[in-house]
């Protein structure tokens, strides 16, 4: 089976490796180049903490969380490059004004995720555990089966190992069409029309324009973007070592400890599809949630601000919908490197279904 | 009995915010379910200017086209009566209303709205045609004074915005309510549960408004029921006649079986 994958972000070249390693023959299509500073992976903070998801999502992705978290170590050992990936677990914490977020957070757990390890820790516990906290958190939940990844090293690590596999990577070649028909898939690219015997459509909000007029009718309809902004902050001084989450009323701020002192402070969440730069607003929000945590933030050089956005369906819940031979992979919200794995096993499957389908003759 | 908006009748007497919520989805089955009529949005984060809240805001007026209600865009983030009247003419061009909940912040802290701006804007607003629904706190001459400019429905707050906290000073919300009957009072901001929703309503009020009580809630369509049937409870609570209180037990079934020695 001759297979095209649509979009190189993070969903898009694990599909793409997985299927070339499996022996298919893969082009891999993307409109950025292969840094993909355009694609929401790019943008994430690679945070991999199911139960601190948990308020604001479905069981189902707690439960995908907690089986992909399993299942990246196993990824991460056939590349060739090292990823940075840790599951030290993740600290919640929340200042005295939040604490209402805070009991809510703790209840929530306690009423739905009782058979997970928590552990509630008061003032001189969080002080063991992470040093450098700020002494005004009077107390703090430790979920230590979480996680995190190095995102931006994954991709990078996930391009070389494309180009090991000799996998046909066509940059800047953004797909205006897509054609869905019984026996084939088409698309167009540089007003160029190629034939497939299959389509993996991993873009996110980039899907929605090559549906053409059935858009309002297509699968990707309610598909919606919600920006998310967020820092990179480069701070000597602070010597973090776990991912925390600051409960907030409106965002899930999280600070996200990488390798060499960097650390990522994110993340707004705006139901809109702006794609300008970080608002002062945000910018401010983000900030002093990092000073508050611990003040050498203060010195800290500011390397990046992002602004980005999240595909999402209205009910927050990523899909994957195989038609003829088209398959979507779309709508993984802020949820995409938590899920990764378990999702591209999903794909990788129903390839196979698909595949042994061609071969048999049987009508898709 | 049915709650009038600038002359407009509504079957429900709940008014329901748009923020918050696990997901669009949830969000729509939450209203569908609290049955509430008005819907408020805001706008001001979405770059208004270039329209990028355009999809979830069609996704809320289809929900309200199916509850056959009506939008109300709110101010929202607005610090000023300057900042509120450039978003105001936004806002009345893109959703096609002139309905208008009028929030001017004072205090970041605690979310309070500041009296001095809210009056300046609500007058600038109303001369240029704006039906507006002021959210004030419970101070009555504040009220009084927002009513005396031409706004018929006045929103005073139980308490500060996502607080939770319920009726802070029923003394003074009861005062507005004796004092400004033929308002339309609507209270927002601060229930936390159905019974403080119960109480307003018991205590005369014609409606309420929330957003983080349903929200927030861990199953929020089901709590978006009980709002529904609180506000219920309480208006038919208070169009019954509550019985006065008595500082002594008056035995509800005669007592002449009773012999003498056991009655104290």
């Amino acid at each position: 089976m001759k297979i095209a994958v649509v979009g190189a972000g993070l969903m898009g070249r694990l599909i793409a490796l997985s299927l070339a390693r499996q022996g298919y023959q893969v082009c891999l299509y993307d409109k950025d180049n292969k840094q993909a500073k355009q694609s929401a992976a790019y943008a994430a903070g690679g945070l991999l903490t199911p139960l601190g998801e948990s308020m604001s999502c479905e069981p189902n992705i707690v439960e995908m969380g907690f089986t992909s978290l399993k299942m990246w170590p196993e990824l991460l050992a056939t590349l060739d490059e090292n990823v940075y990936f840790q599951k030290q677990g993740a600290i919640m914490v929340s200042h005295e004004q939040d604490k209402g977020d805070y009991q809510r957070f703790v209840q929530h757990i306690e009423r739905n995720y009782g058979q997970c390890t928590v552990n509630a820790l008061n003032r001189q516990q969080l002080n063991e555990l992470e040093p450098e906290l700020t002494p005004q958190f009077n107390q703090g939940l430790f979920l230590p089966d979480e996680g995190q990844i190095d995102n931006r090293k994954l991709l990078t690590a996930l391009q070389k190992q494309l180009e090991l596999e000799q996998v046909n990577w066509f940059t800047e070649a953004e797909v205006s069409q897509l054609k869905n028909q019984a026996s084939h898939c088409q698309l167009t690219v540089y007003g160029q029309v190629q034939t497939f015997d299959l389509v993996i459509d991993c873009r996110g909000v980039g899907a929605r324009k090559s549906y053409g007029e059935k858009q309002q009718t297509s699968s990707l309809h309610d598909l919606r973007a919600v920006r998310g902004e967020l820092f990179h902050l480069f701070a000597p001084e602070v010597h973090l070592s776990r991912p925390i989450r600051l409960m907030h009323p409106r965002y899930q701020l999280y600070i996200a400890p990488k390798p060499n002192h960097l650390y990522l402070v994110g993340a707004t969440e705006i139901e809109s599809d702006d794609l300008s730069p970080m608002t002062v607003r945000s910018a401010l929000e983000l900030l002093s949630a990092a000073y508050s945590v611990n003040a050498g933030f203060a010195e800290a050089n500011i390397r990046q601000h992002i602004s980005q956005l999240r595909p999402a369906f209205s009910d927050n819940q990523p899909k994957l919908l195989v038609n003829q031979r088209l398959i979507q992979v779309n709508g993984l919200y802020r949820h995409g490197f938590l899920i990764a794995p378990v999702m591209l096993k999903k794909v990788t499957l129903a390839v196979s279904q698909l595949d042994q389908k061609v071969v048999t003759g049987t009508s898709i | 009995m049915s709650l009038s908006i600038y002359g407009e009748q509504l079957n429900s007497r709940l008014l329901i915010g748009s923020a918050l919520y696990p997901s669009p989805d949830i969000m729509k089955k939450a209203i569908i379910a609290s049955g509430a009529q008005v819907v408020t949005l805001s706008l001001k984060r979405q770059n208004p200017q270039q329209q990028s809240g355009q999809k979830i805001w069609q996704y809320i007026q289809d929900i309200v086209k199916q509850n056959h209600g009506f939008l109300l865009p709110n101010t929202a983030g607005c610090k000023t009566a300057k900042e509120v009247v450039t978003l105001a003419q936004m806002s009345r061009e893109l959703f096609q209303t002139s309905w208008l909940k009028l929030e001017v912040i004072g205090d970041d802290y605690n979310l309070q709205p500041d009296p001095v701006e809210l009056l300046k804007a609500a007058e600038i607003l109303i001369n240029d045609g704006f039906k507006v629904l002021p959210y004030c706190t419970d101070d009555l001459v504040l009220c009084q004074r927002l009513y005396d400019l031409g706004c018929e429905v006045i929103m005073p707050w139980a308490s500060p915005i996502g607080t939770g906290k319920g009726l802070m000073n029923p003394y003074n919300l009861a005062t507005i309510r004796a004092r400004l009957p033929k308002a339309t009072l609507i209270l927002d901001a601060g229930i936390g549960k159905p019974s403080d929703a119960c109480l307003a309503m018991e205590m005369g009020y014609d409606g309420i408004l929330l957003n983080s009580a349903v929200a927030l809630a861990d199953d929020p369509i089901l709590m978006a029921k009980a709002f529904a049937d609180a506000l219920l409870s309480g208006e038919q609570a208070y169009r019954a006649g509550i019985m006065q209180q008595r500082q002594t037990a008056q035995p509800s079934t005669p007592t002449l079986d009773t012999p003498f020695w056991q009655q104290n």
